[in-house]
């Protein structure tokens, strides 16, 4: 018990150390920073090459890790996050992931891919309680911890930039009317932030010893849930809650396995949502006073879109594709036309009900194992199980998501992003092995396993998920769901009860991605959990955002773009996903709404 | 007086300790004007906030025509009939004008949202959701008469801000002006059809032309026999158009009458007009 | 400038419009005949270059060149030049898929190697048995990958099944009565691994003290290992990869435990934790290795490739699987169908890892594999014998 106890406090330290730059720029800036998570990773790899490849001394490369990525953090903010906050959260938030994309394979290009072996520049085992080892590495990062704190409440308290980092991250618009050189505020957070996060880096390849530069991105997860347990944007919060999850989190694994570990975290964090919807420290104010701020839905007018375009796009995707592409182009086609089914169909949550949910991998998996089980053990046809697992995915995600309808702005998506992981992990815990051998799509008889059989399959499926979604929006539904997302607490004087409205579009949302996920199942004929990451969630998330996040022909179009550049960038496939990720923020910057929205 | 529509009684709500309403008490008649001032902080925003659910009360009453509705959450009032405005003006951004409008007629609509009744039931909710979804996708004829009935009572409070509204129809709200928003919110809250109107300083922010356009609003709806709560810092307005004013101080009622009896009130000289600000003011509650 | 931005903004969309475009023309455009004699013969290879399997897929492009330039200089096939074509898949089956699709239409692709994990190849693999095209996934170890694929699914992986067979096997004969062990949970590699290990140890009376399901990505394992050990095991196993098992015999030894590590793999994070040294396991390759074909492969590959200090099974594997092609592609001819051919053909190719390779045609695998038993000195991986 004691050495649970024990290797929860080192485990808490980790997420504490990460969790305070997270909620620090949450706090100023309202922002989810993903780029946070690849400062782990960055500051890991950097500390390494520093010590391991040119022999600096530990205390000499420190503070030059410090420096470098508190460098790139004020260049990532001036450039890319800064200019967006100020428009759209949902935008900058999108853009500091394609950061953080381009930051980790920089990295990779730069170290290589492999796990290093850390240096071990301080003792990591030589002390002990009981038979449970630990290193003068804990005691300094748990000093540095509370320095950190310390120092932090210090400047926050009495450093003039301090006490304006809490005017701003207290009220934005009253802090920018005193006179508070809120911008100035934003870029000392995220330089502060950014160093953090290379510190808690250097500390977690210490107490882990191995590291790459992608190996940021899970404890980057897990101290962004401490961060929201505690509070966003209560720095005290961030390090309670990193301790508690830390310390749950063992016990937990200790009870219940490594293997449930993601559940864990999860039902922690949701629990606590539940129980208290800001966090641990954070609050919510009653009743939000600024109409247009807690909703993620930005302004910007959909572009008119000339009549003729749908049926000469209806030709061209269904008719001169089929007849004219070759089988690559037509699988890359399935693909984007999956995507674009469940992007589309994700737009009533994202865009109408302004719920930005990160976990849509989770119905994307119900969908898929449904439909694959029902084919291969009951003999169902493929074009029965299809609809059946697109409502298993839709009853499934809608009784797990039931709790979490009350909590309110980003944390609701954190609550589903968690919702989406722990699904996941369900599946896993109930079906370990991978799944052989699902039956592909037969048509009396005849198997349709050909690129063109699936291609216009899926194109049939797509033409049907934007005729349910057109009729949807035009509908009194589609206004009151819109209502919701645009202005919760008008919507209630409205009579519009917004919790059962977000549950709805959630589900209409979980069915198309059930539908999604049968139509991969039954193209790839092999399915296991590794195939539905959080990374696809993000893909989902990122499609709408980028075709429009309200429109669900905005999703084809974002589709389109986002699984066909990553094909069209194979030309250069070292820097594929920096381009990519350049591409993103490119049109992120300059089309915050999405493409298909005229800025205003 | 005529039959009382509603009745507030000792009415309370405490924040962190400080007691932002305290126990007060006060009727509104069917199809009386009664509006409550009283400098910032003084407890009016809360007061409106409390009957109509956005925020619930730690003690006391409220009742709507002899119903007990105190317990009742925001959503469940406005169907009891009771529709509001906001004090900073919230409509649907991205939503249209017209749409806006629309989404007030919710708690009205019969053939469109089938077994409404259980929308508050857990689990049970699920099927006057999937019914308003098999609607919104499929329709009944008895929907698409709905629908129908729907553009017409938009088309009505268009055009009651006709020179406004109606050429912006069609626009997202978070295009319009100020003034527009408010319009659009008051627009939104009569399509309800309410038995009572709340509205939170409808003319905060606005220039005197605007005003003077919305006093002349609300004395056409008084016409109609609209009953009304109003919180309003411009004096003149709320003179023209009460039938009965309450004044509050420090979460209390300290004055109550007609527009002549509460002019004249010295301990409402003394709290309220001594220190009043200029018109505009930010009233907190 | 506002109109700036919207110039800036049309110019990016279009930008990749043409870009996709100009991809999908030149996605059609190889349908190149090249029966013509001494033309180039071209193998895919499905891998991650970019993502978190990227490490992997550097290893395997070394030796692949390696090996094609050793090849070639040899005199290729039958005088026919051999050539690779690489595509990146991140080991992503949304990305193999269209990386097989690629493969398959272009004529001049006669074999194709990988996908990475199983994840991305066997999704990948009924669109290669349609394209009739030899999907040669030289590095899955999971049994299924063949045994549920087609006739065209071949590997000369070890199974994960066999090799933790041995490793059950090995431990029991070392003397040890009891074992705590940790396996990753994944479908397709570690599951699987640990229920052949299960049963095997099940079946020799090695004692399984407590097994705990581990996470590659978790960093922490000290709950789940403190459970692991509670039952005083004699040694332990884990089975899984590098990396994890690199994290998880730290903080094995932090908790105190001291009986023998089985497990771990050659690989540099592995090889450079401290608290690896003595870590013992079975390995298809052993870079000290002294048989010739062995030697004279680390030396030329080092030679290549100054910068890598090891030499290990994912090189050696990759390595091998081109003189595998190659071989197959001299008997049975470098068309589709020839290599096919080859494949069920060949026998006794010399090998660095198993010494010489033939296949089990049933299983499309290497007939009897054998493992050697290896142990970590000082930082490398050297044969064991007690």
């Amino acid at each position: 018990m004691l050495d649970t106890l024990i290797a929860g406090l080192l485990r808490g330290n980790v997420y504490a150390l990460g969790a305070v730059g997270i909620s620090l720029v949450f706090g100023v800036m309202n922002v989810v920073n993903f780029a946070q998570f690849s400062f782990f990773g960055l500051g890991a790899m950097l500390a390494w090459f520093f010590i391991t490849t040119l022999g600096l001394p530990f205390w000499i490369a420190l503070p030059l890790v410090l420096a470098i990525c508190a460098g790139l953090g004020l260049i990532i903010n001036i450039s890319v996050v800064r200019p967006l906050a100020k428009y759209l959260p949902l935008a900058a938030m999108l853009s500091t992931y394609a950061v953080s994309q381009i930051l980790d394979n920089v990295s990779q290009i730069a170290f290589g891919a492999q796990f290093h072996a850390f240096p071990q520049v301080l003792p990591t085992a030589n002390l002990h309680i009981g038979t449970m080892r630990f290193g003068t590495s804990d005691l300094v990062m748990l000093g540095s911890t509370a320095v950190v704190m310390v120092v932090m409440s210090l400047f926050l308290k009495y450093g003039k930039i301090g006490r304006a980092i809490r005017a701003t991250s207290q009220d934005q618009e009253a802090a920018l009317q005193m006179g508070i050189p809120v911008g100035l505020v934003q870029h000392v957070s995220f330089v502060i932030a950014s160093a953090l996060g290379g510190l808690a880096g250097v500390f977690i390849a210490l107490y882990v010893g191995v590291a790459n530069p992608a190996s940021g991105l899970n404890i980057g997860l897990t101290a962004f849930v401490a961060a929201t347990l505690g509070g966003l944007g209560s720095l005290v919060g961030a390090v309670i809650g990193g301790f508690v999850l830390g310390i749950l989190e063992a016990f937990g694994i200790h009870f219940f396995g490594d293997t449930s570990r993601q559940i864990i975290i999860f039902v922690i964090l949701i629990v606590v949502l539940i129980v208290r919807p800001g966090g641990l420290l954070g609050k919510i104010p009653l009743i939000s006073t600024e109409p247009l701020t807690g909703t993620f839905l930005g302004k910007g007018r959909p572009l008119r879109i000339p009549r003729w375009v749908w049926p000469v796009a209806f030709v061209v995707l269904g008719v001169a594709i089929p007849l004219s592409g070759n089988d690559y182009v037509l699988t890359t086609g399935t693909q984007v036309l999956i995507y674009a089914i469940i992007a589309a169909g994700f737009t009533v949550t994202a865009g109408q009900a302004g719920v930005l949910a990160l976990g849509q991998a989770g119905p994307i998996a119900i969908g898929a194992y449904v439909s694959a089980m029902l084919t291969l053990y009951l003999h169902f046809s493929f074009w029965a199980a299809l609809p059946l697992a697109g409502l298993a995915a839709a009853i499934v995600a809608s009784v797990l998501a039931s709790p979490i309808w009350g909590v309110k702005g980003h944390y609701i998506s954190i609550a589903t992003l968690g919702l989406g992981i722990a699904i996941v992990a369900i599946i896993q815990l109930v079906v370990p092995q991978g799944i052989y051998n699902i039956p592909v799509p037969e048509w009396f008889g005849t198997a349709l396993n050909t690129p063109t059989a699936y291609y216009l399959i899926d194109f049939g499926v797509l033409v049907i998920t934007l005729l349910v979604m057109w009729r949807i929006r035009r509908s009194h539904l589609g206004k009151v769901i819109s209502s919701v997302g645009s202005d919760e607490v008008a919507a209630l004087a409205s009579g519009v009860r917004g919790r059962n409205y977000k549950a709805l579009a959630f589900s209409i949302s979980a069915f198309f991605a059930g539908i999604g996920g049968s139509l991969l199942a039954h193209q790839y004929t092999y399915i296991d959990t590794t195939i539905f990451t959080m990374l696809m969630s993000l893909l989902v998330v990122t499609i709408v955002i980028m075709g429009g996040v309200g429109l669900p022909y905005g999703a084809v179009v974002g589709a389109i773009i986002l699984i066909g550049a990553m094909e069209a960038l194979r030309f250069t496939p070292e820097l594929r996903i920096i381009v990519y990720g350049l591409v993103l923020i490119l049109v992120v910057r300059f089309r915050p709404g999405g493409i298909l929205v005229r800025n205003s | 007086m005529s039959d009382v529509l509603l009745r507030v009684e000792k009415l309370e709500r405490h924040f962190d300790g400080l007691k932002a309403v305290d126990g007060i008490s006060f009727t509104v008649a069917a199809g009386e004007v009664v509006s409550i001032i009283g400098p910032n902080g003084s407890g009016k925003t809360t007061t409106l906030n409390l009957v109509t659910g956005t925020i619930r009360p730690n003690g006391g009453t409220i009742s709507l025509s002899g119903e007990r509705i105190e317990r009742a959450d925001s959503a469940r009032i406005a169907e009891h009939g009771i529709a509001r405005t906001f004090q900073n003006g919230r409509v649907f951004a991205t939503l249209s004008v017209a749409d806006n409008i629309e989404v007030g007629l919710h708690s009205t609509l019969r053939a469109t949202r089938p077994l409404r009744g259980l929308s508050t039931f857990f689990l049970l909710r699920w099927i006057p959701l999937l019914a308003e979804l098999f609607i919104a996708i499929v329709g009944t004829p008895a929907s698409r008469r709905e629908s129908r009935h729907i553009d017409s009572v938009v088309a009505t409070e268009i055009s009651r801000f006709q020179e406004r509204l109606g050429p912006r129809r069609d626009e997202p709200a978070y295009s319009l002006s100020y003034a527009n928003r408010r319009r659009t919110e008051i627009a939104r809250a009569l399509a309800l059809n309410p038995r009572l109107l709340v509205l939170d300083e409808p003319t905060a922010g606005m220039n005197q032309s605007e005003t003077a356009e919305v006093l002349e609003q609300l004395l056409e709806l008084k016409a109609e026999g609209q009953a009304m709560l109003l919180v309003e810092h411009k004096l003149d307005l709320v003179m023209t158009v009460s039938d009965r004013v309450i004044v509050m101080d420090g979460g209390r009622i300290i004055a109550e009458g007609t527009p002549e009896q509460v002019r004249h009130d010295p301990s409402v000289i003394e709290a309220y007009i001594g220190r009043r600000r200029t018109a505009g003011g930010r009233g907190q509650a | 400038m506002n109109s700036f931005i919207r110039n800036v903004a049309v110019a990016a969309t279009a930008t990749v419009a043409i870009v996709s475009l100009a991809a999908c023309a030149s996605g059609s455009a190889p349908t190149s005949s090249d029966s013509a004699a001494k033309s180039t013969v071209y193998f895919g290879v499905s891998a991650a270059e970019t993502g978190p399997y990227a490490q992997y897929g550097q290893q395997f492009k070394e030796a692949f060149d390696l090996a094609v330039e050793q090849t070639n200089a040899k005199g290729g096939i039958n005088g026919h030049p051999v050539a690779l074509k690489y595509e990146d898949s991140q080991s992503d089956p949304k990305q193999s898929v269209a990386v097989a699709q690629k493969f398959v239409q272009d004529s001049s692709i006669s074999l194709v190697f990988g996908d990475y994990s199983s994840a991305a190849s066997i999704p990948a693999s009924p669109i290669y048995t349609a394209g009739k095209l030899v999907q040669y996934g030289f590095n899955n170890s999971n049994p299924d990958f063949t045994a549920k694929g087609s006739e065209y699914q071949w590997s000369t992986s070890v199974t994960t099944n066999a090799s933790y067979q041995w490793t059950a096997d090995y431990v029991k004969k070392q003397g040890v009565k009891s074992v705590g062990v940790t396996y990753l949970d994944t479908a397709d590699w570690g599951i699987p691994a640990y229920n052949a290990f299960k049963a095997e140890a099940a079946k020799v009376g090695l004692k399984i003290t407590d097994a705990e399901g581990v996470l590659d990505t978790s960093d922490d394992y000290r709950p789940s290992l403190s459970n692991a050990v509670a039952g005083k095991p004699q040694a332990f196993v884990h089975i899984g990869y590098g990396p994890d098992a690199a994290k998880i015999v730290t903080q094995l030894r932090a908790i105190g435990y001291k009986g023998t590590f089985y497990g771990g793999q050659d690989e540099q994070s592995f090889d450079g934790t401290a608290d690896a040294e003595g870590a013992i396991n079975g390995a298809e390759f052993l870079e000290t290795n002294p048989a010739k074909e062995v030697q004279t492969f680390v030396k030329a590959f080092k030679k290549k490739y100054p910068n890598e200090k090891d030499v290990t099974g994912f090189e050696a594997g990759a390595y091998d699987a081109l003189n595998v092609a190659v071989a197959a592609a001299k008997i049975g001819g470098t068309t589709r169908a020839g290599i096919l051919k080859g494949f069920t053909k060949v026998k006794n190719v010399p090998s660095v890892v198993y010494g010489s390779i033939t296949f089990d045609q049933s299983t499309r695998r290497p007939a009897s594999p054998a493992l050697t038993p290896t142990i970590l000195k000082n930082g490398s991986w050297v044969a064991y014998t007690k």
